[in-house]
């Protein structure tokens, strides 16, 4: 079965996602790359979580939705594991050899909802 | 609306530095803070007077961390009694079974910091968590402990859920605060719910651990300063 004719969970079946708003602190020059900020989140999860509770978060920081200028970013993870996934979030304090903090700034069923009501995307689109 | 606080920030050690870390703990959401001067001798305490009639921001306390591990109980009793004039807010940092117990017996106490500290478990077992709901102590957890753990941090998230289920079972105040000393090391309250919830608290009872439990024990503390009560539950209208 390619993936074309590969037919997906029904809606009700499938997880419910969330998506947490980030701000990497502090923002500004030189700001950390985005590859850098995923590996430090990786990493923070899979400390905090194990292996087995980072796949159970099914955790994704989406490349997309990063912005190194001001260092907001966008999580996606399962509703159920959020406190899980901001707790880890939290417990990140390197990136590279910096520094940093990682402040959750809010966390919204949506993509454009998240962008639109916490880095103030007025589109919902980042895409830088 | 709740208004979060963080009661368990630490002085940087520079007027300047920690009128910085409190506008930081603000602009993240915190009503009101309190800058924790380690106590350990007369050192401690000159600070704490000097620091008493800083202007150090709107809504910012300044409490004593009393530091006595390896101290006796006298040597505590002393700097309770002294601390208590100075400070806002009197913090004992916990570690030693004897001090923990002193310090929640003791009625000038207002918060237990980290029971936990150097020991392989909580520092807090039925006596302790009781004598804590008995006489209003809060107990206090500290992020920054969890960021740059002494020992091995599976070990201590295991104290901390212990110290968790013994305040639950007793029904002693459980305080969670970041512990920073500098604003690198503070985190959002709602970071620091979620990392209760981690812990074993429920959603409400995490929200509580920065919010309302930690306001009453301010609430408290200032109430003490307040000459028209007299003894508890007694103030002087007129």
């Amino acid at each position: 079965m390619n993936e074309k004719t590969k037919r997906r969970l029904p809606a009700h079946l499938r997880k419910r996602k969330r998506y947490i708003v980030y701000q990497v602190w502090p923002a500004g020059n030189p700001t950390p790359g985005f590859n850098d900020v995923d590996r430090a989140i990786r990493s923070s999860v899979r400390s905090f979580l194990g292996d087995h509770g980072a796949a159970q978060a099914g955790m994704w920081v989406m490349k997309d939705r990063y912005d190194p200028v001001t260092g907001h970013g966008l999580v996606r993870c399962v509703h159920e594991r959020v406190d899980q996934v901001r707790a880890s979030l939290a417990l990140v304090t390197k990136i590279g050899d910096a520094r940093v903090r990682i402040d959750t700034l809010g966390v919204s069923g949506s993509i454009s909802t998240a962008t639109q009501k916490f880095t103030g995307d007025m589109n919902g689109t980042n895409d830088s | 609306m709740r208004r979060f606080h963080d009661i368990g920030l630490r002085y940087p050690g520079t007027t300047e530095d920690a009128r910085q870390l409190v506008a930081e703990a603000k602009r993240i959401g915190f009503h009101r803070v309190c800058l924790n001067v380690p106590v350990r001798g007369k050192e401690g305490l000159a600070l704490l007077r000097s620091l008493k009639d800083q202007d150090l921001g709107e809504g910012t306390l300044i409490g004593a961390e009393l530091d006595v591990i390896g101290g006796s109980k006298g040597s505590l009793h002393g700097l309770l009694g002294r601390a208590r004039k100075l400070a806002d807010m009197v913090a004992v940092l916990g570690g030693d079974l004897a001090i923990n117990k002193y310090a929640v017996e003791s009625r000038g106490t207002d918060v237990l910091r980290a029971p936990y500290r150097g020991r392989r478990d909580s520092g807090v077992d039925k006596v302790v968590a009781e004598a804590a709901a008995r006489n209003g102590v809060a107990l206090e957890l500290s992020f920054a402990d969890v960021i740059a753990p002494t020992g091995g941090r599976i070990g201590l998230l295991r104290r901390l859920a212990e110290l968790v289920e013994y305040a639950d079972a007793f029904d002693a105040q459980l305080v969670l605060s970041s512990g920073a000393v500098d604003m690198l090391g503070l985190r959002v309250p709602q970071d620091l719910a979620a990392f209760a919830t981690c812990l074993g608290m429920d959603n409400e009872d995490a929200l509580d651990a920065v919010s309302t439990v930690p306001c009453k024990v301010v609430k408290r503390a200032l109430d003490r300063q307040d000459e028209r009560i007299i003894a508890p539950g007694v103030r002087v209208i007129e």
